[in-house]
C-alpha cells in the first residue's frame, strides 16, 4: 500500500525524464506540470474536464490533466506538448490553419497525435469521437479537420 | 521575380511557437514573489450589502491582504463610469466581485475567500430590458444622473436607460401610409459569453521606483494605460502595460477587465506582484460577457416589395453595467435597417440595465442582433407578399446613391451587395427558398440574410508603425496591434514585405506589445487593425524604402527616379546589372567597402481615422465610415420527430475589398460563422427565478464542438476600398452577423412557423409547432446555481 | 485547483482498501473511495465534495480485471469505460458507454465511478439493470455477491465503507437485441435529457436515465411492454408507471421530455418487435 500525506515527495516521468518533486496530494497533474515543472503548454482553461486544453498523454492515452492528481500517475509515462518534436500532426496544424489563438492547440495536437497512432486509417466517426473532447473557439474546426487529414496523408506517404 | 506576398497564404509568424506549445500567454508567466488573488463574488443578483465579515479569512495562513469595495470606491467605464472594481453598498448581478483576497498561493487565497461571510438584503430584480426601460421599474443605478460619461452617449437619469440613440429619417407616418403591406414582429436574443479559451489574467506590480507594471490579457493595452492613469491619477509615464498574445478575444478583452482591481491589490501589499487568473466560472460570470437584446420591429412595403418604412425598437440588455454596450446600442442604431434602402426610418435603440452579468464588446458589435431582427422581418414580409425572400432582398439591397439611416450616401467603392446575395444563394443551391422532404421525418430548407457593418471608430484614433532595417537587410516591424489569434501581425508583415519587395521571411514582428516600446495603437477591436495599422505599416515601409533609395541615389549619383528595387536590392533602371543590396545600404557600407552611413534606417508611419463619426442626438444624421457588405445563407435539415436539426451548409460571401492573406481571411470568416452558429443554436445563459446563472461552466454553457459544424462555403468579392491598404477592409467579425438570422429563417421556413427567439434549441422548434399555455411554457424556473468562490 | 488538503492512499488489495477505510474513518470525518477521479476532482474544486483522505482503488488487481469466468464476464469497478468499450465484450455495454462524457474523459471515468456517481444520470447502470447483472461488494465482513437490481434503487444501496469490487454479466446477453435512444438538449457531448435502453431477450425490458432524478427500470413497465396491447395504449400505460414526476430543468421542460419519451418508446419497441 502506498500512502502520501498532504504534502509528499513523488517521482514523475515526463517526456522521458524522471523528476522528483514535492507536491500537495491535492495538486492536479496540470498544476504540477505548469507550476512545478514549467511545462506551460497545457492550459487551465476550465479545470473541469470540459475543454481539453490541458490534454496530455498518459501511457499513450489522451487524458485531461486537470482531473488527475499528480500522485496518481507516479511512474507512468507522461507526454506533454513540450515532448512532441517535429511530428507530422504539428506540421499539418501549421500548414493547414489548424489554429488561430493557439490556446487549445497543444491539447488538440496531443489528442490528434494519439488518435493517429491508434487509428492510422481515416475514419470520420472515430475522428469525431476523439476530437469532440476538445473545444476550439477560433477555427470553427475546419482547419483542424483539414490538418488531421493532411497529417494522415504525410504519415501514409512517409511510411511507404 | 520580385517577391509579392499579398493574396498568398503565408505561414503564420506565431505558428511554430503555437504548435510547440511554447508561446507564452499571461498565465504562463512566472515571476519570483508573485502573490495570488481570489475573488469572492455575489450569490445574489440584486441586494444591499449589509455586512462583510473578513475576520476569519484574514487569520488564515498565507493571507496578505483582503480588500472590499469601500477600500477604493472609484467608478470605472470606458464611456460611462458606473462600475466599481469591487461592489460598493450593493450588488447588481450574480457573480459580481465583492471582496478580494491576496495570499501566498492561489489555494490559500481561495480557501480564505471561502471564509468571507457576506450578508445581503435582497432588492427587487430587474429581469428584462423591455420592462427595465419602463418608468417606475426598480433602479439598478440610482445615481445614473450623477455618473460621468462621454458626450457621444445619452443616459437618462432616474431610469435604467444608460444610452438612448435616435434615428429619424424621412417621414415615418407617410412611409407606412404609402405601404400596402405591414408586418410586425417581436424578437429576443439572450445574453451569453465570449468563452475565449484563455480566461482573463492580470499580473500587477508597483516597482520600488514607482513604476506600475502590468502584464495582462488585453486587446487594448494603450487604453488600459490611459484608463488606469485617469482612475488612479498616475502619470502615463509611470504605467507600463505588457500584453502577450491572447488566447482569443472576440471583444471580451477590450477596455478595463481585471487590471484596476489587480493594481489595487498590488497596492494593498506594498506593490508586490499580484496575479488574478480567472477560473472559467469567474470568466463566464464575473467578467464581462455578451449582451442580450429584445426588439419590436415594423416594416412596410409596396405590393412589389419596395420597402417604404421601418420602425425599429431595440432594447439592448447590457446587464448590471454598461461597459461597451452603450456604444453597441449606438452602433446598432447607425446600422439599424440592415443594408437596405428604406426612405423612412424611425429607430430607438436603448441600452438598458438589468440584474444580469454585464455585457461588453462582442464579435459583431450589435449588428448580429439588429440583423436578426430585420432579417426575420424580411422573411415574414416576403411570406406575406408571397415573394421569394431572396428576391425581396435583391429589390431592396442598398447600392451606390442610396442613403443609410444616418443619411450618408453609399458610394461605388462600398461594395456590391447584390452580388454577395446572389452568390451566397447559389452556393447553397437556393432554389426559391422552398422546403424539400428528404424522407418521412426529414425536411431541408434554406435561409438567407444580408449583412453590413460599419467600422465605427472615433475621429483621430490612430495607428503607428516603425520599420527598422538591420545590418543583414532584414526588417523589424514594430506596431501596437495585439495578436488575438486573428493573425493580423502576419498580414502586416506581408504588407511590409510587399512594399519593400522582400520575402515575408525577412520581416520580423513581435507578438507581445509593451506600451513603453511599441508604437501607439488605439485598440485591437472592431476588425479595423488591418485597415488602420495596415496603412501605417505601408507608410513606415515606404519611408524606410525611401531612405534606402536615397542612399543608393547618393551612391550611384543618379536621381531616385532612375532607380528601381526588388529582391532585396536597388538597381539602375536602365542597367539592372548595376545594383546594390539592401544589406549593404542598410549597413551603410556602400560600394567596395567605403562607408556611407552608420545610421540605422528607421521608417515611420502613421494613420489617423479620417472618417468622422458623430451623429445628431435627435435625428441620427451624421457622417459614416467604412461599410463592409455581405450575405450569408444556410441549409438546414430538421427531424420533425424530435425536432433535432443540423446546419448542413453555411455560405458567406463578403465584399472585403482585397484579400491580403486568403488562409487567414478564410479562418476569420469560418471562425466567426462558427461562433455565431453557437449563438444561434446553443449559447445562452440560463437563469433561475433569482436571476442566478445555472450554466456557468463549459460543461453547461455549450459551445460548438467538432463534428457539429456545417460545411463552410466562403467566397470573397473584391471591390477595392479606395483608401484601404491594397484596397482591403475589415472582415474579422462581419461573418458573425448574418448567421443567426439565416439559421432562424431556414428553420422557420422548414417548420412553417416564426422562430423569433434564440437559441434555437430543438425544444424551441417543437414549441413553435405546438404552442402551450403560457403557464406551462416556462421552461426554467427551478435550479441550483453553481457555487462560486 | 483544489484549495483544501487531503491524504492519498493507494492500497493493493480489496482487504487493504476496506480496512484502511474503517480505520481512517475513526480518525477522519471524510474518507472517500476514489476511482477515476473525474467527478470527485471537479466537485472538489467547488467544495461540493471535501475529503480528508482519499483511497484510490486503481492499483487493486481485482478491481481492474476484465475476465471471462465460466458463463459470465467480470468487469472490475476500476476499469475505465474505454477499456471496456475497446474489448467490446457486450455490444449493449459498448453502445451505452460510448454515450458517456467524451472520449478523453472515458480514459479516466471508471465503471464503478459512474455507477456511484452523485449526478442523476449514472448511465452505466442502464445495461446492468437490463442484464440481470451481479455485483460484488467488499465490507468489514468480507465480500458479498448481490443481484444488481436488488441493491440498486435510485442509487447503489451499500453501507458506508463498503466498496464496489466488480460487476458480472451472463455471456448469453451478447447476442440480445437492443435499442439505445439518447437525446440531448444540443450537441453530442452532454448529459441526456432522455436515455432509453430497451433490450430484447425472452421479452422486452427497458431502463431509463435523464427522465427522473435517478435512473430506473420497473417490473411493471416491463410487463406492459410484453403485454401485446395496442402500442398507443401501451405507451399511455407506461407513462402512468413512471415512478415519479418527469423532470423539468434548464435543458428541457417536462412536456418536451414526455414527448421525447413517448416517441422513444414507440421507436425502440417498433424496432425490436420488427426484428
Amino acid at each position: 500500500m502506498i500512502m502520501y500525506h498532504e504534502i509528499a515527495e513523488i517521482s514523475l516521468r515526463v517526456n522521458g525524464e524522471n523528476r522528483r518533486l514535492w507536491v500537495r496530494a491535492a495538486d492536479t497533474l496540470l498544476a504540477v506540470l505548469r507550476n512545478h515543472m514549467g511545462l506551460t503548454g497545457g492550459k487551465a482553461a476550465c479545470e473541469n474536464g470540459d475543454c481539453g486544453a490541458c490534454t496530455v498523454l498518459l501511457e499513450d492515452r489522451p487524458v485531461k490533466a486537470c482531473l488527475i492528481l499528480a500522485v496518481e500517475v507516479e511512474g507512468m509515462d507522461i507526454l506533454t506538448i513540450e515532448g512532441l518534436k517535429q511530428t507530422e500532426i504539428q506540421r499539418a496544424f501549421l500548414e493547414n490553419g489548424g489554429f488561430q489563438c493557439g490556446y487549445c492547440t497543444p491539447g488538440f495536437i496531443l489528442n490528434a497525435y494519439a488518435l493517429l497512432k491508434a487509428h492510422p486509417e481515416a475514419d470520420d466517426e472515430t475522428d469525431k469521437e476523439w476530437l469532440q473532447s476538445n473545444i476550439c473557439r477560433c477555427t470553427g474546426y475546419e482547419g483542424i479537420k483539414r490538418s488531421l487529414k493532411a497529417a494522415r496523408k504525410m504519415m501514409a506517404e512517409g511510411s511507404e | 521575380m520580385f517577391y509579392s506576398s499579398i493574396g498568398k497564404p503565408i505561414i503564420r509568424k506565431d505558428g511554430i511557437e503555437k504548435i510547440n506549445g511554447s508561446i507564452k500567454y499571461v498565465n504562463d508567466y512566472t515571476y519570483s514573489g508573485v502573490l495570488y488573488a481570489a475573488i469572492k463574488t455575489s450569490v445574489l443578483s440584486h441586494g444591499k450589502i449589509k455586512s462583510i465579515d473578513t475576520r476569519k479569512a484574514s487569520q488564515l495562513s498565507g493571507v496578505r491582504a483582503i480588500l472590499t469595495g469601500e477600500d477604493y470606491p472609484i467608478l470605472q467605464g470606458c464611456y460611462l463610469k458606473d462600475k466599481p472594481p469591487l461592489a460598493v453598498d450593493k450588488v447588481r448581478y450574480y457573480g459580481e466581485p465583492v471582496a478580494a483576497v491576496v495570499a501566498d498561493t492561489f489555494e490559500e487565497a481561495a480557501a480564505a475567500a471561502e471564509e468571507i461571510k457576506i450578508e445581503y438584503e435582497p432588492l427587487p430584480l430587474v429581469k428584462n430590458a423591455r420592462d427595465a426601460s419602463n418608468k417606475g421599474a426598480p433602479l439598478l443605478h440610482e445615481n445614473l444622473g450623477k455618473y460621468s460619461y462621454k458626450d457621444t452617449i445619452q443616459p437618462e437619469k432616474n431610469s435604467n436607460i444608460a444610452n438612448h440613440t435616435k434615428i429619424r429619417k424621412g417621414n415615418i407616418v407617410s412611409g407606412f401610409e404609402n405601404s400596402d403591406v405591414i408586418i410586425e414582429a417581436s424578437l429576443s436574443i439572450p445574453s451569453g459569453d465570449h468563452a475565449a479559451m484563455e480566461p482573463r489574467t492580470t499580473i500587477a506590480e508597483i516597482r520600488s521606483d514607482g513604476q506600475v507594471v502590468i502584464h495582462t490579457s488585453t486587446q487594448t493595452p494603450f487604453l488600459v494605460r490611459k484608463l488606469l492613469s485617469t482612475y488612479f491619477k498616475i502619470p502615463v509615464k509611470r504605467i507600463t502595460i505588457i500584453a502577450p498574445p491572447l488566447g482569443g478575444g472576440f471583444g471580451g478583452k477590450a477596455g478595463i477587465q481585471l487590471e484596476a482591481l489587480a493594481y489595487l491589490l498590488s497596492r494593498a501589499v506594498g506593490g508586490r506582484p499580484v496575479k488574478i487568473a480567472n477560473t472559467r466560472e469567474a470568466d463566464l460570470l464575473m467578467s464581462a460577457g455578451r449582451n442580450g437584446m429584445e426588439a419590436t420591429i415594423r416594416l412596410g412595403s409596396t405590393l412589389e416589395g419596395r420597402l417604404q418604412a421601418a420602425e425599429l425598437m431595440y432594447y439592448f440588455d447590457c446587464g448590471a453595467y454598461a461597459d461597451y454596450v452603450v456604444k453597441i446600442s449606438r452602433a446598432a442604431a447607425i446600422a439599424c435597417t440592415g443594408p437596405y434602402h428604406i426612405p423612412n426610418v424611425w429607430c430607438d435603440s436603448l441600452c438598458v440595465y438589468t440584474n444580469k452579468p454585464y455585457g461588453t464588446a462582442y464579435r459583431g458589435y450589435g449588428h448580429t442582433e439588429l440583423t436578426f431582427a430585420v432579417e426575420r422581418g424580411m422573411d415574414i414580409l416576403a411570406k406575406k407578399l408571397g415573394m421569394d425572400p431572396l428576391r425581396l432582398r435583391l429589390i431592396n439591397a442598398i447600392e451606390a446613391g442610396d442613403t443609410t439611416p444616418c443619411l450618408n450616401t453609399m458610394e461605388d467603392n462600398d461594395g456590391n451587395l447584390r452580388r454577395c446575395l446572389e452568390r451566397a444563394a447559389d452556393l447553397i443551391n437556393w432554389q426559391d427558398g422552398g422546403v424539400k422532404w428528404v424522407d418521412e421525418y426529414t425536411i431541408r430548407a434554406s435561409g438567407i440574410s444580408a449583412l453590413w457593418k460599419a467600422t465605427i471608430i472615433s475621429l483621430n484614433t490612430g495607428d503607428n508603425a516603425l520599420v527598422s532595417v538591420d545590418e543583414d537587410g532584414s526588417v523589424n516591424l514594430h506596431c501596437g496591434v495585439m495578436e488575438l489569434g486573428q493573425g493580423t501581425k502576419t498580414a502586416l508583415a506581408q504588407i511590409a514585405a510587399e512594399v519593400l519587395r522582400i520575402s515575408t521571411d525577412n520581416v520580423k514582428v513581435f507578438m507581445p506589445v509593451n506600451t513603453d516600446t511599441s508604437p501607439y495603437d488605439w485598440a485591437t477591436v472592431g476588425s479595423r487593425s488591418l485597415f488602420m495599422a495596415g496603412k501605417a505599416v505601408i507608410e513606415a515601409a515606404e519611408d524606410a524604402l525611401n531612405q534606402l533609395l536615397d542612399r543608393a541615389s547618393n551612391l550611384f549619383k543618379l536621381p531616385k527616379e532612375a532607380l528601381d528595387y526588388g529582391g532585396g536590392r536597388v538597381f539602375v533602371k536602365a542597367k539592372p546589372d548595376i545594383y546594390i543590396d539592401f544589406i549593404k545600404l542598410a549597413g551603410g557600407e556602400g560600394l567596395e567597402g567605403n562607408i556611407i552611413s552608420r545610421n540605422q534606417i528607421i521608417g515611420r508611419g502613421n494613420y489617423k481615422m479620417q472618417h468622422k463619426y458623430e451623429i445628431d442626438p435627435e435625428t441620427g444624421e451624421g457622417r459614416a465610415t467604412i461599410w463592409t457588405l455581405g450575405a450569408e445563407a444556410v441549409e438546414v435539415e430538421v427531424n420533425i420527430e424530435d425536432f433535432s436539426f443540423k446546419v448542413l451548409r453555411a455560405a458567406c460571401v463578403m465584399d472585403v475589398g482585397k484579400v491580403i492573406n486568403p488562409e487567414l481571411a478564410r479562418g476569420q470568416v469560418v471562425g466567426s460563422m462558427a461562433m455565431a452558429l453557437g449563438m444561434a443554436t446553443t449559447e445562452s445563459f440560463n437563469f433561475n427565478k433569482g436571476l442566478q446563472v445555472l450554466n456557468g461552466s463549459l460543461r453547461s454553457y455549450k459551445v460548438l464542438r467538432l463534428g457539429e459544424e456545417p460545411e463552410y462555403l466562403v467566397e470573397f468579392i473584391e471591390t477595392p476600398q479606395v483608401d484601404g491598404p491594397y484596397g482591403a477592409r475589415g472582415l474579422g467579425e462581419q461573418a458573425a452577423i448574418g448567421i443567426p438570422a439565416a439559421v432562424a429563417n431556414a428553420l422557420s421556413t422548414a417548420l412553417g412557423t416564426e422562430l423569433n427567439r434564440l437559441p434555437l434549441v430543438p425544444e424551441a422548434l417543437w414549441r413553435s409547432k405546438y404552442p402551450m399555455e403560457e403557464a406551462n411554457a416556462i421552461g426554467i424556473t427551478e435550479g441550483i446555481a453553481l457555487k462560486l468562490k | 485547483m483544489i484549495s483544501f488538503n487531503f491524504k492519498y492512499i493507494r492500497p493493493s488489495t480489496v482487504e487493504e482498501a476496506v480496512s484502511s477505510y474503517i480505520q481512517l474513518s475513526r480518525v477522519y470525518k471524510r474518507v472517500l473511495y476514489y476511482s477515476g477521479g473525474t467527478e470527485i476532482l471537479s466537485f472538489a474544486r467547488n467544495h461540493a465534495i471535501e475529503a480528508d483522505v482519499i483511497i484510490d482503488i486503481k492499483a487493486i488487481p481485482e478491481c481492474r480485471r476484465l475476465q471471462h469466468h465460466q458463463n459470465r464476464i467480470i468487469y472490475g469497478a476500476a476499469l475505465t469505460l474505454n477499456e471496456i468499450i475497446e474489448e467490446n465484450t457486450l455490444p449493449l455495454l459498448t453502445s451505452v458507454f460510448k454515450g458517456i462524457a467524451d472520449h478523453t474523459l472515458r480514459n479516466r471515468i471508471t465503471l464503478g465511478g459512474n455507477i456511484c456517481s452523485k449526478l442523476i444520470y449514472r448511465e452505466a447502470v442502464l445495461p446492468l439493470m437490463l442484464t440481470e447483472a451481479e455485483i460484488r461488494i467488499a465490507g468489514e465482513n468480507g465480500v458479498r455477491r448481490e443481484k444488481f437490481n436488488s441493491i440498486f434503487d435510485k442509487s447503489l444501496r451499500i453501507e458506508k465503507g463498503e466498496l464496489l469490487v466488480d460487476v458480472s454479466i451472463d455471456k448469453s446477453f451478447e447476442g440480445a437485441g437492443f435499442c439505445s435512444i439518447r437525446k440531448v438538449n444540443r450537441g453530442e457531448v452532454d448529459y441526456p435529457i432522455l436515455h432509453l435502453e430497451m433490450l430484447k431477450r425472452k421479452g422486452l425490458k427497458a431502463a431509463f436515465s435523464g427522465v427522473l432524478n435517478f435512473p430506473f427500470r420497473s417490473d411493471a413497465i416491463d410487463a406492459v411492454l410484453n403485454d401485446n396491447v395496442d402500442i398507443d395504449e401501451m405507451i399511455e400505460k407506461i407513462m402512468h408507471l413512471i415512478p415519479g414526476k418527469i423532470k423539468q430543468d434548464q435543458w428541457a421542460t417536462w412536456h418536451y421530455r414526455q414527448m421525447l419519451l413517448k416517441k422513444a418508446i414507440r421507436s425502440a419497441y417498433t424496432h425490436l418487435e420488427v426484428r
